[in-house]
């Protein structure tokens, strides 16, 4: 089990954000979601806390998810921070930015059932060892 | 008539509040539509079709993926069945929870 735990989801979305909190106190209540709705926000976060996961939102209210992404890449403290994507943007030429731009992976919204985003994200390696 | 949908007890405190923010948004809908504003109800269509079956309520994200291809292409006619439709599924649905 990893010594870290803290997770942040980048989505304007309050419901999605209340939808995550709950998720992972049924899954793993050791696991602390921060929450934040902009990319200021986010960047704040990650300067104050130590983030182990991001999960990214590609359709901010001001900014994109890949926006984030090119902002993370051009810092090297942030940039070894692992990023899943949710979002219900699928379309191929975003996918493939998101995936030039060093994502982990991309979970498309609206998830079929809690236990198979549980599944789905047991899957990512880089997260399997904190559900 | 109701429509009965039974959902388990992981979404007792996320799908009804889920519901009410739909049904509050439906009049903005019919406003926008009105203004003739595609733009802001695909961004708001794209939410709700992107949103719906997470909540256990796949039949929102249909409808919700459906509005929101009319507004790209600024049908009023199939926004206004799809909205007609939403507001129809929100105000029959009953949702039940099981243990």
């Amino acid at each position: 089990m990893l010594d870290n735990l803290n997770i942040l989801i980048i989505d304007d979305d309050p419901e999605i954000r209340s939808y995550f909190n709950k998720f992972f106190k049924i899954v793993n209540s050791d696991i602390q979601l921060f929450e934040a709705e902009s990319l200021v926000q986010a960047i704040d976060i990650i300067e104050n806390q130590d983030i182990a996961f991001i999960l990214l939102d590609l359709n901010l209210e001001f900014e994109t998810g890949v926006d984030f992404l090119k902002f993370r890449n051009s810092m090297s403290d942030i940039k070894k921070i692992p990023v899943v994507i949710i979002s219900s943007h699928t379309e191929q030429k975003m996918v493939k930015e998101c995936i030039n731009n060093g994502i982990k992976d991309f979970i498309k919204k609206p998830f079929d059932s809690y236990e198979q985003l549980k599944d789905r994200l047991k899957k990512i390696p880089a997260f399997a060892s904190m559900l | 008539m109701s429509k009965e949908i039974e959902l388990p007890v992981f979404y007792e405190d996320l799908t009804p509040p889920y519901i009410i923010k739909r049904k509050k948004e439906i009049d903005s809908l019919r406003e926008l539509l009105i203004a003739g504003d595609f733009s802001e109800i695909q961004k708001i269509a794209h939410k709700i079709a992107g949103s719906g079956g997470s909540y256990g309520l796949e039949e929102i994200s249909r409808i919700g993926k459906e509005m929101e291809v009319a507004s790209i292409s600024e049908d009023a006619l199939k926004v206004k069945n799809s909205l007609e439709e939403l507001s129809s599924f929100l105000n029959e649905i009953k949702v039940l929870f099981r243990g």
